[in-house]
């Protein structure tokens, strides 16, 4: 009895070194990141100036690392900068040097953009094998075509994508599913800064929700877009067609295919509004389903202020899950995809609700931190009011929350591990875009912030790969080349994995389009299945594990990187 | 949000014992005695202004207790008023008097904490139990604030000590129950909220986290006979609505999920009006337009007996007012109490006699009454008279005719009202 008690308790020892060895290491400086966002403010306090911007990880030169574009903001007006002598903030584009370090190109490939920048999201939509990067702005959205040679155009206009409203969260998906990547794009509201009327408190200025903008002027919620790629490097807009119809203040979307019928599906975060959920019908259009799916509101039918969305398969069903984040007072709402029948708000259950209470959300993603083959949570946290512990005991900058994902008896329980992985250490700052990849590529995921008015910061994931993963890149050729919305499923001795690839999520960010799946102790992946967007399937098995796959929609396995 | 009712109610009764009182001590001033009708009465603004008057006027050695309580209650009114920061202000003016009145803490703790300063509010919270150890109310407002931060074992604890202190205490049950319900421990969220049943076996919070609690256990039928007990109590529940689409949806019953579906969607976009016109009532006592206003969104909620009661009082307030006329008739109407609908009705023309739609709902009681069937064709001419341009209106004169036998007049009408319908401009 006495040696079974000393194996149990060097097994647990055992259990929780493993875990605690995972540290996030602040990396920002030495890999040359050097990034301030800037978002203008006056001091009028001018709603705009509060939503921050995003960010994204791709491959823009294709060779084989992922490189990072930032999206800023601006001066709110041109005048601004002339009558202040300001260049104006850019847009920047740093290319991964392979060595963990990173050089700012943005000049060369012509990408710093300098309009007042939000939202970003990357794909092939010529399917050249270059990823074109798509900017929304308070003002003109981008389209920047990846010429091959390091350097980009802007097409937005040709493109028929140059929208000027105030767009906020993007995705790449491929609605039709006829090979082109197509695009949505959310907006915001429509607005004036000069129009905007602030909050007055206790005789402070103070920032002023959407809602009230909205009750005391002109200003109105917005509609979306959704552009059908033509595939002649235009686009055309499909937004009434295709059945989307709803105006809403729209912060972020998150795209998947929750019901598993093969076609992408579309949740969209609105901010103090209901979120929505569309299902694609298979036929080039979507049915609004949120009422019934429980998708749009708490479990006591409260819409939240939703800021980010993102799916993924937390409890590894073969469905996925969705998980919101919201404004203070009201938490991260995390919904049990139930077979694709309904959502179940699970957040109290589950254990991120209390925790995210009092925090304002933005960012919110799945991912596996320590590649245990369980899909932890990210939350970014920032509040909105730059005053508000004038006011309230919160603080402006805010510590961001990671939750650890953990079995038992087939229970999935979050807990909060923010401070043991070194996050609250780095982390107290104006959270808005979070964006995940493997930067480094040894197997774990990394973290870049993109902080309101401050400076990004890149924070590496030290001891993830303690545990085994796999990478796959997925390139396709009858299927969008990007492999958007390809599904994939891992079977191991313990652990069945199912993650499709993603192009915008959480918020205004998008993340690594390779696939990264944490193995636990497993040293041969069973069976490794493919569902391309197509309908071709692939499956492979006996696959090792620790590298980096490119699979390829006709050919299968490509080089593989260990 | 059950709770934060729950909180209202507290809150009310402390001010209505305190002004209890007020009413009943003798030797008070006049102000103060003024203060204190205004604010049963309802005129805030005004007992603002009498409570000030009266600490304004009070000497150096007056008696410093019943200062204290004037600040209290100044303080309580602007709480009511949801100027929470005033409010605030007011208690510590209270509290400097009253260094050792519990009750002054508390109702600081309610005001910091509907600010989100909960730290402040905790403060409070402690310094009332510690003058007051075995009062429940503060153990369980400090529950409150540890349940609104999401620190759930300290909630636990606090509505515990309440429990503690005064078993009776059935709010503290509830948010027990509302606690084990987002944890996931149905079993004993259902034991607390049927040991707050025990107190209390209507009460609205205690019967939506029942059938909350029944619905996670998809318990369905005990879940929709739940939800509908609520709605017995409060028809235009929100909340309770959602939970009964939601439910019927899971069990398979489309049609009635739909339906709740429907009307929880008219709920929630009402609620924040209801909100706005509540709180302006609240400020603005005397303007019948406000409570015109309630009643409309009563109306719209389908509470027509709330509907009735404000439109009565905006009557009261402004007995000139057409349009509220009308609004209480077309409530009446709705109820089917047509005689009352009509009186209604003829008042608002009697106001005003273009009112067109008022004579058309008039000519439509009269035919649905099937009686007095030349008033009915006389209205429903004045209305089409008014305004040719409203297919409604030629559609009740068609009725009307149809009903008197006159069917050539009756077609012409009915063609007008197509030919309105078919027009670009409808």
């Amino acid at each position: 009895m006495r040696s079974f008690c000393l194996i149990l308790f060097c097994f647990i020892l055992l259990i929780s070194y493993t875990d605690a060895q995972v540290k996030f290491t602040d990396v920002t400086d030495n890999a040359g990141i050097d990034f301030l966002h800037f978002d203008g403010r006056t001091g009028e306090k001018y709603l705009i100036e509060t939503l921050g911007s995003g960010a994204l990880f791709l491959d823009y030169d294709s060779d084989g690392d992922q490189d990072l574009y930032i999206v800023n903001a601006s001066h709110i007006s041109p005048a601004d900068e002339t009558k202040n002598n300001l260049n104006p903030a850019t847009n920047t584009l740093f290319r991964n040097n392979g060595d963990a370090t990173f050089t700012d190109v943005t000049q060369i490939a012509g990408v710093g953009d300098t309009g007042y920048g939000v939202g970003c999201a990357a794909a092939d939509i010529n399917n050249d094998g270059f990823p074109e990067i798509y900017v929304t702005n308070f003002g003109i959205n981008r389209l920047y075509l990846n010429n091959g040679n390091g350097t980009f155009t802007d097409i937005a206009e040709n493109a028929g994508v140059s929208d000027k409203r105030w767009g906020t969260g993007c995705a790449f998906l491929d609605y039709d599913l006829d090979g082109y990547i197509d695009l949505y794009v959310v907006n915001y509201m429509q607005y004036a800064v000069h129009s905007e009327k602030g909050w007055i408190i206790r005789g402070v200025r103070t920032y002023c929700s959407p809602t009230d903008q909205i009750d005391k002027s002109n200003f109105k919620s917005e509609s979306d877009i959704l552009y059908r790629n033509n595939g002649d490097r235009t686009f055309t807009d499909v937004t009434e067609q295709a059945g989307i119809k709803h105006r809403a203040i729209g912060l972020a979307i998150a795209v998947g295919d929750y019901d598993n019928d093969g076609d992408p599906d579309i949740h969209i975060a609105n901010d103090m509004e209901p979120d929505l959920l569309y299902q694609n019908n298979g036929n080039g259009t979507y049915t609004d389903v949120t009422d019934f799916s429980g998708a749009g509101y708490d479990e006591n039918g409260m819409p939240g202020s939703g800021m980010g969305s993102a799916f993924g398969d937390y409890d590894n069903d073969g469905y996925l899950d969705l998980v919101v984040s919201n404004a203070s007072s009201y938490p991260a709402i995390l919904y049990q995809n139930e077979n694709a029948l309904f959502f179940s708000d699970i957040s109290y259950t589950s254990g991120i609700g209390a925790v995210t209470l009092p925090y304002f959300k933005w960012a919110v993603e799945f991912f596996d931190y320590n590649n245990d083959g369980l899909q932890d949570i990210y939350v970014s946290n920032g509040h909105l009011q730059d005053n508000i512990s004038l006011f309230s005991d919160a603080t402006y900058p805010q510590g961001d929350l990671l939750f650890q994902n953990t079995k038992n008896k087939n229970k999935y329980i979050f807990t909060n591990v923010s401070t043991e992985v070194g996050l609250s250490k780095h982390t107290m700052m104006v959270g808005r875009g979070a964006v995940f990849g493997d930067y480094d590529n040894d197997g774990d995921i990394d973290i870049f912030l993109n902080h309101s008015n401050q400076p990004a910061k890149l924070l590496r994931n030290d001891g993830g790969n303690n545990n085994n993963w796999i990478i796959i890149q997925t390139i396709g050729t009858k299927s969008n080349t990007s492999g958007i919305g390809t599904r994939i499923k891992i079977t191991t001795d313990d652990l069945n994995l199912t993650k499709e690839v993603h192009s915008g999520s959480s918020y205004l960010s998008q993340n690594d389009l390779r696939l990264h799946f944490g193995l636990n102790k497993n040293t041969v992946i069973d069976t490794l299945e493919l569902k391309w967007t197509s309908g071709k399937k692939q499956q492979f098995t006996n696959v090792k594990v620790n590298q980096i796959l490119k699979i390829h929609e006709e050919k299968g396995l490509m080089n593989a990187q260990q | 949000m059950n709770i934060l009712q729950a909180l209202r109610i507290v809150f009310i009764f402390c001010l209505s014992f305190f002004a209890a009182i007020g009413l009943f001590a003798e030797g008070l001033s006049e102000n103060y005695q003024r203060g204190i009708q205004y604010k049963n009465a309802g005129q805030y603004q005004k007992a603002i202004v009498s409570f000030d008057l009266f600490i304004n006027s009070a000497k150096a050695d007056s008696d410093k207790n019943l200062l204290a309580d004037t600040h209290y209650q100044i303080a309580s009114t602007y709480h009511v008023l949801e100027e929470y920061n005033k409010s605030i202000e007011s208690y510590k003016e209270a509290i400097v008097l009253n260094p050792n009145s519990a009750l002054y803490y508390n109702a600081l703790g309610i005001s910091y904490s509907e600010l989100k300063q909960y730290k402040a509010a905790i403060a409070a919270y402690e310094k009332a139990i510690e003058i007051t150890p075995k009062n429940a109310q503060p153990y369980y407002n400090l529950g409150l604030v540890y349940l609104k931060q999401g620190v759930f074992t300290f909630a636990v604890t606090a509505f515990k000590n309440a429990i503690a202190v005064d078993a009776d205490w059935s709010d503290a049950y509830i948010g027990l129950g509302e606690i084990y319900l987002k944890q996931g421990d149905f079993e004993n969220a259902e034991k607390a909220y049927l040991n707050a049943a025990h107190f209390n076996p209507s009460g609205m919070g205690i019967l939506s986290g029942l059938g909350q609690v029944y619905a996670k256990q998809k318990r369905y039928d005990l879940a929709i006979d739940t939800f509908d007990k609520v709605l017995s109590l409060e028809s235009d529940n929100t909340e309770a609505h959602y939970q009964l689409a939601q439910v019927y949806h899971k069990r398979g019953d489309r049609e009635k999920a739909a339906s709740r579906m429907e009307f929880f969607k008219l709920l929630r976009n009402t609620d924040p009006i209801l909100e706005k016109a509540r709180k302006w009532v609240k400020i603005n006592p005397d303007d019948p337009i406000g409570y015109n206003n309630l009643g409309i969104i009563y109306l719209t909620r389908k509470r027509y007996e709330k509907a009735i009661e404000f439109y009565s009082h905006a009557i009261d307030l402004s007995p000139n007012l057409p349009t509220t006329h009308y609004n209480l008739g077309l409530t009446y109407h709705k109820q089917g109490k047509l005689d009352l609908a009509i009186k209604a009705y003829q008042q608002a023309i009697t106001l005003d006699p273009t009112l067109a739609i008022a004579h058309n709902n008039l000519a439509v009681c009269y035919t649905d009454l099937k009686q007095n069937l030349e008033k009915a064709l006389l209205h429903a001419k004045t209305a089409t008279d008014l305004n040719p341009n409203d297919a409604n209106y030629w559609d009740t004169l068609a009725t009307v005719y149809t009903q008197l036998g006159l069917d050539n007049q009756a077609q012409i009408a009915r063609q007008k009202q197509i030919s309105l319908l078919n027009s670009p401009e409808k």
